[in-house]
């Protein structure tokens, strides 16, 4: 390799170190301004390394329920999980397998559902919850999002690619449709049902302008609505305000951390990046 | 066992009619060869006997009652399939097992099923094994089980000893063979390959483009050809084919031989402009005889087999007469040699060149 | 010509071959037709939690929203006087309306061009050291961001955007800049809420511009090398071009995103801490100025009307895109 594209490459991947670097900063910083002294978070120029100092951590965490907050969160998560699978295979392999009347103009809504704007149906969104009795309670952040278009399309496709004669096979033994999705169809379509379940965790985890609306009281709060409740209580108290935001980040940055590969996978396909 | 029944049986799918009046009947216990090239319908006519297809006309009959309106999962037939289908995450066992636990059959009777079927096919020892730790011999013992397992009445076999490599095809075959003697469930089974549709069968039909184009036992589509395209596929390689009339001006036959066909022929009133003259290959002889037709064959090309030498010639080298014939492995010919191959009369076929039926030529 | 040795099932009479064909086939009539219907039952029953979720939270809402906007509307009373075109006309003589048009464009029409253009500069980067674990690892670094919970980062970022003990100013200053308001000055408020969006968002852009960029076979680019391209050229005739129907799917999805941002512009401007929307409003975007108008001020009515003029907005911006692609994108 000529010098002159050594360091070509090294000066690319030293620009992606820095550009890796300056994504993971603000997390870093959080952890850095948590667990800094009180000189140091309040100092110009601000203390970069990192004591351990667990007051303020300490203090957020025996004086704040933030425990019964990230317990509702994975809660909610957990149930949206549960349920998204079931209603994003059963579909999934209804649109793939069975042709029925009506099918195309069912799959037709579901594609219809990812064009309309988010934003401009929560107040409408907010009335129906009122009617149906269900606003400030669990049921109101988990039953709307039990169903994903992601994961019907997800779904579909991994059936589609099954091969038909184990369903031909499985019909002439006898086995009806629910039995076959139970025993063959899903536990053969486990990437689908990781990458569903990863990404269902995530984005109700995530979830702020939802529960902000649809609920009112502490007891059925996620983790998110209390920390912007903690920007009040903490007012200018950064390093007890950082702390509970560490709190809240953790259990998702070991997530990530440690499903990694998955994730990414599961939102950008297996080919994204590799320099083939 | 059942015995079954097909009544004109047609299949179209759009303007392609896949399957064109089939009309069969397999005997209880009888094993029953679909055979003929890619795209005859003869997978599709499987397709119909097992139900996961339904014929656009005509009519399937077990044992005199139709089922052509039952679904397949009533038909009570069991079906292995080209690629086996095994469910790769599980077991052989509940491989199985699978379909009888959707019956509701108790515990111990599916226990004692599995078991049975695993001795029968020599599974016993891989019972715990997933699909992908098995050879593929086993796998294809795996798959006759699931389909023998529920004690069908009618057993079907789509090309099941394709994806296997030929030492462990030929042993597959007489596996399969014994495996119906002892069971003699009516079977049919669709091949391509005539060494499996020969050996195997009780029965064979043949079919192309849809139609059926005879039905006989193996001997009975050697010796005596219905049309010449069962002529042609049966018999490897097929069997040699030549327009009579070209043949009997142009000096590739020696003279004696013309007024000798002709006198076979005009007693059966055929067209001699419109006669396909067969012989096979193996047929064809070095040694002069009483009563045979001599050619005169410019050698091409000679191959060796080993157990015998195949040559490859032109009919005092005309192109549009190709003719292969078999000689013994001992005997040297070269290209470019002329050599005359000598048919006996009772080994020669005779066709309409326009229909391709066979002309039954008596007392050769 | 006899037909040759074989059997054929002969019919022994023409009428019962008749009979027979006929019955049968009419049979399968009405077996066939209970089995379509079982498979539409099937069909239907399996389908129907996913798609009732559907109806009930997003179509009844979008029917009852074309219909709100055209009342006066108390939520809590099912009282409802049709006002008709009312809630419009007291939506558009408010100036803070026209307001957060005007900040939604600008917030937009900022974010577009940098997203794609970052999004696709680090894609194009990262795939130049992209080898196998390493590789994962930094594209794993790039994409954390995405999965992290917006009110908890945004939280970070108001503390960064400090103007006395914050990273930004103390960056500024040593490079002998004067430090900002940032989220207390009008003007900067809003470009401190795109950085943090930019920070979370395009982790998610660039493994979709990967995607894209793997998609383009390798031999186009190195033939163009071999024929003595240089590499701008090699990216402006073949990389741009073919990455087109990526690069329109990048603009439509955050032009729908930055037009629908909430969390972050809440969380750092609106809400519980500090002004509402912003220093002079400066934040205040379409969706902001719905939340409040609904959830603050309690005026369901001017809130289903400006959520309506949202949904036609985002639609049309959707349709007008689309009628661009068909012109400018390249289909393979």
């Amino acid at each position: 390799m000529s010098k002159v594209s050594l360091l070509k490459r090294i000066a690319k991947q030293s620009f992606i170190v820095v550009v890796a670097a300056l994504f993971a900063f603000p997390l870093y910083w959080v952890v850095v301004t948590a667990f800094n002294t009180k000189g140091g978070t309040y100092s110009i120029p601000p203390n970069f390394i990192p004591s351990f100092h667990l007051g303020p951590i300490s203090y957020v965490i025996t004086h704040t329920s933030w425990l019964h907050y990230i317990v509702n969160t994975v809660f909610i998560a957990g149930a949206s999980v549960v349920l998204v699978l079931i209603t994003s295979a059963m579909a999934g392999y209804a649109l793939s397998e069975l042709t029925f009347r009506g099918s195309g103009v069912l799959f037709l809504m579901i594609v219809g559902v990812m064009m309309l704007p988010a934003q401009a149906l929560l107040i409408p969104q907010y009335a129906v919850a009122y009617h149906l009795g269900i606003l400030n309670t669990y049921t109101v952040q988990i039953v709307p999002f039990a169903a994903s278009t992601f994961g019907v399309f997800l779904f579909r496709q991994f059936f589609k690619s099954l091969p038909k004669e184990y369903w031909e096979a499985a019909r002439l033994e006898g086995v009806g449709h629910l039995r076959y999705i139970y025993r063959v169809a899903v536990p053969l379509a486990k990437p689908a049902v990781l990458t569903v379940t990863l990404l269902t965790f995530i984005t109700s985890w995530n979830q702020f302008q939802w529960p902000l609306i649809m609920t009112t009281s502490h007891s059925v709060q996620p983790i998110e609505v209390a920390l912007s409740h903690y920007m009040q209580t903490f007012e200018a108290n950064w390093r007890k305000l950082t702390s509970a935001v560490v709190l809240a980040l953790a259990p998702i940055v070991v997530l990530f951390l440690l499903l990694q590969k998955h994730i990414v996978n599961g939102v950008a396909g297996r080919d994204s990046g590799v320099n083939r | 066992m059942a015995r079954v029944t097909l009544r004109s049986i047609s299949k179209t799918y759009g303007t392609d009619k896949v399957v064109d009046g089939v009309s069969l009947e397999a005997d209880e216990g009888e094993f029953v060869v679909l055979l003929g090239p890619s795209g005859c319908g003869k997978t599709t006519t499987l397709r119909i006997i097992s139900g996961l297809e339904n014929a656009s006309s005509g009519d399937l009959l077990f044992d005199g009652v139709s089922v052509s309106s039952t679904p397949p999962e009533d038909r009570n037939v069991g079906m292995v399939f080209q690629n086996y289908a095994l469910y790769p995450h599980m077991t052989v066992s509940q491989n199985l097992s699978f379909g009888l636990e959707s019956r509701k059959s108790k515990k111990e009777e599916i226990r004692k099923a599995v078991h049975e079927v695993c001795e029968l096919l020599e599974l016993s020892h891989v019972m715990t094994h997933k699909p992908k730790e098995l050879s593929g011999g086993q796998r294809q013992r795996v798959a006759l089980g699931r389909a023998l397992i529920r004690q069908p009445s009618v057993f079907l076999m789509d090309e099941p000893l394709s994806n296997l490599d030929a030492n462990l095809r030929e042993r597959m075959r007489s596996e399969l063979a014994q495996l119906h003697r002892r069971l003699r469930i009516t079977t049919f089974y669709v091949t391509h390959d005539q060494g499996e549709a020969l050996t195997l069968s009780d029965k064979i039909v043949v079919l192309n483009d849809g139609r059926i184009q005879q039905i006989g036992t193996s001997d009975e589509v050697y010796r005596k050809p219905a049309n010449s395209f069962v002529a042609k596929f049966i018999g490897s390689p097929g069997m040699n084919l030549l327009d009579l009339e070209p043949l009997m001006i142009s000096g590739m036959l020696e003279h004696g031989s013309i007024s000798g066909l002709k006198e076979l022929l005009h007693g059966q009133g055929a067209d001699l402009s419109n006669v396909l003259l067969g012989i096979r290959p193996e047929h064809l002889e070095l040694n002069d005889n009483s009563s045979v037709v001599t050619l005169y064959c410019e050698i091409q090309s000679t191959e060796r087999f080993g157990s015998h030498n195949q040559i490859n010639g032109l009919l005092n080298g005309d192109k549009d007469s190709v003719v292969v014939a078999k000689i013994p492995p001992d005997v040297e010919l070269n290209t470019t040699d002329t050599v005359k191959l000598y048919a006996p009369y009772r080994h020669l076929h005779f066709f309409e060149k326009t229909s391709g039926n066979r002309i039954e030529v008596l007392d050769k | 010509m006899s037909i040759g040795v074989g059997t054929r099932w002969e019919p022994a009479d023409e009428e019962a071959l008749e009979a027979s064909l006929i019955a049968p086939t009419a049979r399968l009539g009405v077996r066939k037709r209970i089995r379509t219907l079982k498979n539409k039952l099937m069909g239907y029953g399996l389908m129907f939690p996913a798609i009732s979720v559907f109806v009930v939270f997003f179509y009844v809402p979008a029917i009852y929203l074309l219909y709100i906007s055209f009342f006066h509307w108390g939520i809590l009373s099912s009282a409802t006087n049709f006002v008709g075109l009312k809630n419009f006309k007291t939506l558009f003589s408010q100036p803070l309306f026209w307001h957060s048009l005007v900040t939604s464009v600008y917030y937009t029409v900022v974010m577009i061009p940098a997203t794609v253009l970052l999004a696709l500069g680090i894609a194009m980067l990262l795939r130049a050291g992209m080898e196998g674990k390493r590789g994962g690892f930094f594209r794993g670094a790039i994409f954390l961001p995405h999965v992290t919970p917006v009110v908890a980062t945004s939280i970070v970022w108001v503390w960064i955007f400090n103007p006395r003990f914050g990273l930004a100013n103390f960056l500024l200053t040593s490079l002998h800049l004067p430090a900002l308001g940032w989220l207390e000055s009008q003007t900067w408020a809003l470009p401190a809420v795109m950085i943090d969006s930019l920070w979370h968002s395009l982790g998610l852009y660039v493994l979709i511009f990967l995607a894209g960029l793997a998609n383009i076979p390798k031999d186009l680019i190195e033939v163009a090398r071999l024929d003595g391209a240089k590499r701008h050229r090699i990216f402006y005739r073949i990389i741009w071009p073919l990455l087109s129907p990526t690069t329109f799917f990048v603009v439509v999805l955050s032009t729908v995103n930055s037009w629908q941002a909430f969390s972050q512009i809440y969380t750092m401007t609106g809400g519980p801490h500090g002004g509402a929307g912003g220093p002079a409003f400066a934040t205040t975007t379409d969706s902001l100025l719905v939340y409040q108008t609904a959830f603050t001020y309690l005026h369901f009515s001017l809130a289903s009307a400006m959520s309506l003029i949202l949904f036609l907005i985002i639609l049309t911006l959707t349709l007008i895109q689309k009628w661009i692609s068909d012109r400018v994108v390249f289909y393979r």
